[in-house]
């Protein structure tokens, strides 16, 4: 075999490598001036939801906005009403750059459907479908349990059980606002203080502790789903739900360290409205490059009223909701197992120096050399706090940890939430 | 080869007899009132007048050898005497008067001056008032050597009797042609004069008739199941030669090509492509592949939709329209890894024949082509071999005489070898991918007689592929199929098959985790087809038959592997149905000009239980909400029936020899669909069979084309329009769940479809360079309609399907410098496929995602590509083990970046365009060929 032979043979098998693990995959710039026959503006936007609790109910308008744009372009000046098949009809103000709020608080019925009315500052009147006001299912169960996923992971799984009345299959989307206990590793009843910070002056820097004010050992932190979670009962033969996963957080993750605690919202949803989130997830992910999902427009339920054809991009929901929290500790999973690590690197100590390298002033009040502390500019910066006194050491003083290694307001909030329960 | 003389002997022997026994008959029907007359042998007769006349008779005496005559009881002059006597033999005869002598001749007679212009063409406005009647006489006949014959030697014939009353410069030649062990008539012998484009064909009673220059000519005659015959003729008159052909095995190859010369023209049906494997060798193609569908592709009307997309979509059908054939069973999945290569052996494969526009009457099924793929039959005589040995895969196919003459066995295997070199790169990633496939193939074919022969076939193929590290995908092609072919008469001909083909795939997911599971598809069928072609006479040929087919559907399953799996199984219900058919076309030659194909097919199919159907309230969208009533069938309970008659209606018009017209129109139900909801088929997408819920597709197809050959049929040219509508094709739900969904109705849209083209193919035959340039402007479009926008697609207007491409040219160049060196090029233009592209962004539940527009409004840039190759063929040197030849190849010289698709994808909030290509930069590749 000659040596060109070889080359041409690894460079094909490299390509075929190449096709065979999606490497042919680019990235490319996205084409900005698309030739279509809408143009992007004329798309509304509608995201609004009423559900069966009583309370004012919002919906957002906004319009398409360009594919690298930063911010979309919210709808102002728009004339909303919700209509409901018995005539009663309530209004929306609007309470900021396209967030519209019901004037009156009130809750969809069971029995009822609603029809959502949107009609924009330049006259063009939207209607939605009528929408019926899905069975209202409470949540059965929630737990956490101890799991390994299909990634190798192991961390905890939070499932989700629910036991609707009747036959028939129910379609529920989830959210979820997930509350967690943060109590930082390295926290010290003492805090580092900046008495004074005046290069160039007698006594320019001088750094003291003194006991934290308020709690910075334990705090609270948390966040909310980002991404489509969708159950049905439809796809599991019955009509009841069991052991749905909605959430995996890897033993790894500081959040689970200590108390973790969700509140999940189920909305009940008409098999329309889950068909919707269905595709709306499905267009925006990818699984293999031979073959991709066909993506289409999305289609809602809302159209303008004078042609049908002209579609708005957004859904009108109507839904039940039922809401349940949970709690689980990490020891009640991981019963004397080593704690995840923390959300920072809490094993190196920091020494900073107090007195800066190279001060050195040329009179009073005038530096000509360095004249910046970092212990004090950490301390300022909220990014250092206080570990131990270092004896003997006139330029550095203190030892120090990352700030939220002390400090838990720096990755939390040290307000115990109102619902908490220990 | 001495019994071969011998019989050939009596053959012309037998002629004669037959020819002197006609010539009795006529002599006594002509003498029945007069009981007075004697016959007499002619010698006698002639001694006789001798003795009373005094003149002498000079002659051969062989000729007179058995000839008996009447004896002459009229008075008159003795030419008159001689006319009558000699009237009813081949004899004529010169009286020299003046040495009273009578010169009897065979045939021939003495010319008693010489031709017209024997001394040079005399000043032409001299003799113009000169002619005289014998002016017009042609030349007279004489043995011309320089026709060569080369065939079995024949006596010389000679054809009736010169007359200087009937010099023609034409003679007109009947006869019949029987089968010289049977007695029956030969239909459809086709008679040729040598060195000319004479032909004639023998009727439906072997009868025939052929215009022939006077003198010496030679003419074949070749029929099916017929050995070919050469005879030498002496043509003096009119006469009649009437053929005893003996039975053999056709030179199939001779009248192949003859066929092939003027079928385009000549043939009836429209839309009909034959692609010879071996000849396309030096089609440089990906990986120096030998690759039918590759050069399908190349083919006007036939395109994918992207390079290496699994599918074909012939004329703006979809690719489930397809019925691809390997030995007439179904291939489900005729490629191996996603479509870069095809499933097929590409030495034990003969051809195929690709139908896309009028469809044979014996196949259905299927809206859009029909794909027969024909394995070589092996060779009977010696072992042989072929092979190759590429970068990535080999090949090789062995042919072995199992009965010298009678039997012999063909098997292929091929494999793909990348896995190793994979494995043995330093990138660790690389290192768990896998792809990999083989396939094999066997075929045996046994010839018991002339009359009676049978071919097996049994193939299989195999693709593992991994595109994760833990998920490992399978599928496999099976098929087996058996065929008798049976002459019954001379007149039919029948095929009786069975074959049977299965169809799966599976995907074993090992994680880590407690989701291990085992998930398969499957579709298995089979069929039995009874055909039959009888030549009903020589306007009639009719095809018939009947075919039934039972398919057997596991739509899917999915299991737990391992006791810590928690994967729930599911088992879909299986899926059984049969599918029927009964045809019968005629093929009608109403005058030479004119033939039509009419075809008439009853296709028929039960979708039968056991299982369970949903119905769905009326005048509502199809969905969870709104089923009606679940009703189960038991074990063989016929869910519901599809069916209806189809047409295959074919008019073809010669406008002169070489340049026709042709129209068609067909029509086609399909009962059988895949279901994939992704923009380009995937090999996990399903078949399904239509039931309760989802209907048979339907289609419709006319077109119109001119067919014209040039220069000896080294040019073809042709232009071919067509339009085809298609009703209830399949499309899904945009992100619809189809695997493993019981209810996959509810996803189901079932729409039409509209496609239309002009094909435009010139074709070089011959010589040094020969290839093809095609270009075809074609549009395919779909719509879903409905009054219910989740069973809409783009507000159920028409829109442009993910293969419509309007404008495809394709250019095939081989040039062949020496022997040993041929250079080929290929050229590929299309316009760039629809997708779908976003028009936008949008926040929606606190999310941004892409908007996007209607289906399929834009379109990647355009996809061209220019590969070309290199044949070296080994020295011939003699006692050469093996014939060798390497190939040379680079794909995609160009170096192109063809995008295959653009899509777009949220991570972390952030909207990223992605485009993926397959093959973005020249791919050289090189392949070591071998025959022996």
């Amino acid at each position: 075999m000659t040596m060109e032979h070889k080359t041409s043979l690894k460079y094909f098998l490299f390509f075929l490598l190449l096709s065979i693990t999606n490497s042919c995959v680019e990235e490319v710039a996205v084409e900005s001036e698309v030739q279509s026959s809408l143009s992007v503006e004329d798309i509304l936007v509608v995201d609004a939801t009423l559900t069966d609790e009583v309370k004012n109910h919002e919906v957002q308008l906004t319009r398409i906005f360009a594919l690298q744009g930063e911010e979309p372009i919210f709808e102002t000046g728009a004339q909303i009403h919700i209509i409901d098949s018995q005539g009663g009809q309530f209004s929306y103000e609007e309470i900021g750059a396209g967030t519209y709020r019901s004037i009156s608080a009130f809750a969809a019925e069971h029995g009822k459907s609603y029809r959502l009315e949107i009609t924009t500052a330049n006259g063009k009147k939207y209607v939605s479908s009528e929408v019926a006001v899905p069975k209202a299912v409470p949540i059965g169960d929630i737990r956490a349990q101890r799991i390994t996923n299909d990634r190798e992971e192991e961390g905890v799984g939070i499932f989700l059980d629910n036991d609707p009345d009747g036959d028939d299959p129910t379609f529920f989307r989830y959210e979820y606002e997930e509350t967690y206990k943060i109590i930082a590793p390295k926290w010290d009843p003492f805090r580092l203080r900046v008495v004074r910070y005046e290069p160039c002056f007698s006594n320019p820097f001088v750094v003291d502790i003194i006991p934290w004010e308020d709690e910075r050992r334990i705090c609270f932190g948390g966040s909310s789903s980002r991404r489509l979670i969708q159950a049905s009962s439809a796809e599991l033969g019955g009509n009841t739900i069991d052991n749905f996963q909605l959430h995996f957080i890897s033993r790894e993750n500081y959040i689970i360290s200590h108390r973790y605690s969700m509140n999940v919202t189920q909305y009940a949803q008409t098999s329309d409205a889950y068909s919707f989130y269905e595709r709306l997830g499905d267009f925006s992910s990818l699984d293999n490059v031979f073959s991709q999902v066909q993506p289409g427009f999305l289609e809602g339920n809302i159209a303008l009223e004078s042609n049908p054809e002209e579609l708005a991009l957004g859904y009108f929901e109507v839904t039940s909701v039922s809401k349940k929290r949970m709690y689980f500790n990490y020891e009640d999973l991981f019963p004397g197992e080593a704690l995840p690590p923390y959300a920072v690197n809490c094993e190196n100590l920091g020494n900073p120096r107090l007195w800066p390298e190279m001060y050195h002033c040329a009179s009073t009040g005038v530096c000509d050399g360095n004249c910046v502390s970092p212990l004090i500019e950490g301390i300022l910066l909220e990014q250092l706090t206080f570990a131990s006194e270092k004896e003997d050491d006139f330029l550095s003083p203190y030892y120090t940890w990352p700030s939220p290694c002390g400090d838990c307001t720096q990755i939390g909030s040290n307000v115990v939430p109102e619902f908490w329960e220990e | 080869m001495r019994k071969e003389i011998r019989r050939s002997k009596w053959s012309s022997l037998s002629h004669k007899v037959h020819f002197l026994f006609f010539g009795l008959l006529i002599y006594w029907s002509n003498a029945q009132d007069s009981s007075s007359i004697r016959v007499q042998p002619l010698q006698e007769v002639l001694l006789n007048i001798e003795a009373k006349t005094g003149y002498q008779f000079f002659y051969i005496k062989d000729w007179l050898a058995g000839q008996e005559v009447m004896e002459p009881n009229q008075k008159g002059s003795l030419s008159e005497i001689l006319d009558a006597m000699l009237a009813n033999t081949d004899l004529n005869y010169y009286v020299l008067e003046d040495e009273r002598r009578v010169i009897l001749l065979q045939n021939t007679i003495i010319y008693d001056e010489l031709p017209a212009f024997f001394f040079g063409r005399p000043d032409s406005l001299g003799s113009a008032n000169n002619e005289v009647a014998t002016d017009n006489r042609p030349p007279p006949a004489f043995f011309v050597g320089n026709i060569r014959r080369t065939k079995r030697e024949y006596p010389v014939v000679r054809i009736g009797k010169a007359s200087t009353r009937e010099l023609k410069s034409r003679y007109q030649l009947t006869g019949k042609v029987t089968n010289q062990r049977t007695g029956e008539a030969v239909p459809d012998l086709a008679i040729r004069l040598l060195g000319s484009n004479l032909v004639a064909l023998t009727d439906e009673n072997g009868n025939y008739a052929i215009e022939l220059p006077s003198g010496y000519n030679v003419i074949s005659a070749t029929a099916m199941g017929i050995e070919d015959m050469e005879r030498e003729l002496m043509i003096y008159n009119d006469g009649v030669l009437n053929l005893a052909m003996e039975e053999g095995l056709q030179q199939l190859e001779e009248v192949t090509v003859e066929a092939d010369a003027v079928s385009n023209v000549e043939e009836t049906s429209t839309g009909t492509e034959s692609i010879d494997l071996e000849e396309s060798k030096n089609i440089p193609l990906i990986l120096g592949e030998r690759d039918l569908l590759q050069v399908a592709k190349a083919l006007p009307g036939i395109s994918s939709a992207g390079e290496g997309a699994t599918g074909l979509n012939v004329r703006g059908g979809k690719t489930d329209q397809n019925l691809v054939l390997l030995d007439d069973a179904v291939i489900y999945n005729p490629t191996h890894f996603f479509g870069i290569f095809q499933a097929l052996n590409p030495f034990t494969t003969e051809g195929a024949d690709i139908y896309k526009g009028s469809i044979p009457v014996e196949f259905g099924g299927r809206l859009s082509s029909v794909f027969d793929i024909r394995t070589k039959n092996g060779n009977v005589e010696k072992f042989s071999g072929e092979g190759s040995l590429g970068p990535v895969t080999g090949n090789l196919a062995l042919e072995i005489p199992v009965k010298k003459d009678t039997s012999s066995l063909i098997i292929g295997g091929r494999g793909a070898y990348a896995d190793w070199i994979l494995r043995s790169l330093d990138d660790e990633s690389l290192n768990n991918s896998e792809a990999s496939f083989f396939d094999v193939i066997a075929k045996y074919h046994h010839r018991f007689n002339e009359n009676s022969e049978i071919k097996g076939t049994a193939y299989f193929s195999r693709d593992d592929f991994s595109i994760t590290s833990d998920s490992l995908y399978n599928y496999t092609n099976r098929l087996a199929s058996i065929r008798w072919d049976h002459r019954h008469s001379e007149k039919t001909i029948g095929a009786l098959l069975l074959a049977n083909s299965d169809y799966r795939f599976g995907i074993d997911f090992d994680g880590e985790a407690n989701t291990d599971f085992d998930l398969n598809y499957s579709i298995n069928e089979t069929e039995l087809k009874y055909k039959l072609n009888t030549r009903l006479n020589d306007k009639h040929s009719l095809d018939y038959g009947l075919s039934a087919k039972f398919y057997s559907v596991n739509p899917g399953s999915i299991e737990p592997v391992g006791s810590n799996s928690d994967i729930a199984p599911v088992f879909i219900d299986e899926e059984q149905a049969v599918e029927g058919a009964l045809f019968i076309g005629d093929e009608i030659s109403l005058t030479d000009r004119l033939s039509i194909d009419l075809g008439l097919r009853y296709a028929f199919f039960a979708a039968l239980g056991s299982g369970t159907q949903r119905t769905y309230f009326d005048g509502q969208p199809r969905n969870e909400a709104t089923v009606q009533d679940t009703i189960s069938y038991d074990s063989g309970e016929v869910i519901e029936t599809y069916g209806g008659p189809e047409a295959r209606v074919a008019l073809r018009f010669l406008l002169a020899p070489d340049f026709s017209v042709k129209a068609s129109f067909n029509n086609a139900y399909q009962f059988i669909h895949t279901l994939t909801n992704n923009t380009t088929v995937s090999p996990i997408d399903t078949w399904k069979l239509s039931d309760l819920n989802i209907e048979p597709q339907t289609g419709y197809q006319a077109s119109l084309g001119f067919y014209k050959n040039f220069n000896d049929n080294m040019y073809e040219v042709s232009v071919e329009g067509y339009y085809k509508e298609m009703d209830n094709v399949l499309d899904f739900k945009t992100g619809a769940d189809l695997f493993l969904n019981e209810n996959v109705e509810t996803e189901v849209l079932q729409g039409d479809g509209r496609a239309y083209g002009v094909e435009f193919l010139i074709k070089k035959n011959r010589g040094k360079w020969n290839g093809w340039l095609g270009y075809t402007y074609a549009r395919s479009k779909y719509r879903f309609d409905s009054e219910f926008s989740e069973e809409r697609i783009n507000g159920g207007e028409f829109f442009p399907s993910n293969f419509d491409k309007p404008h495809d040219v394709s250019l095939i160049a081989n040039y062949k410098l020496t022997k040993r060196y041929s250079f080929s090029a290929n050229f590929v233009y299309q316009t760039g496929r629809p997708v779908t592209y976003p028009i936008g962004t949008f926040r929606f539940n606190n999310a941004d995602f892409v908007a996007f527009s209607d289906r399929n409004e834009f379109r990647i840039p355009d996809f061209y590509r220019l590969d070309l190759g290199v044949n070296i063929e080994g020295n011939h040197k003699k006692n050469k083990l093996a014939h060798s030849f390497w190939t040379l190849s680079v794909y995609n010289v160009l170096g192109r970046n063809n995008p295959y698709s653009v899509f777009f994808v949220t991570e972390d909030g952030e909207v990223k365009a992605l485009q993926s290509t397959i093959f973005s930069i020249p791919i050289p590749s090189i392949t070591y060929n071998f025959k022996f």
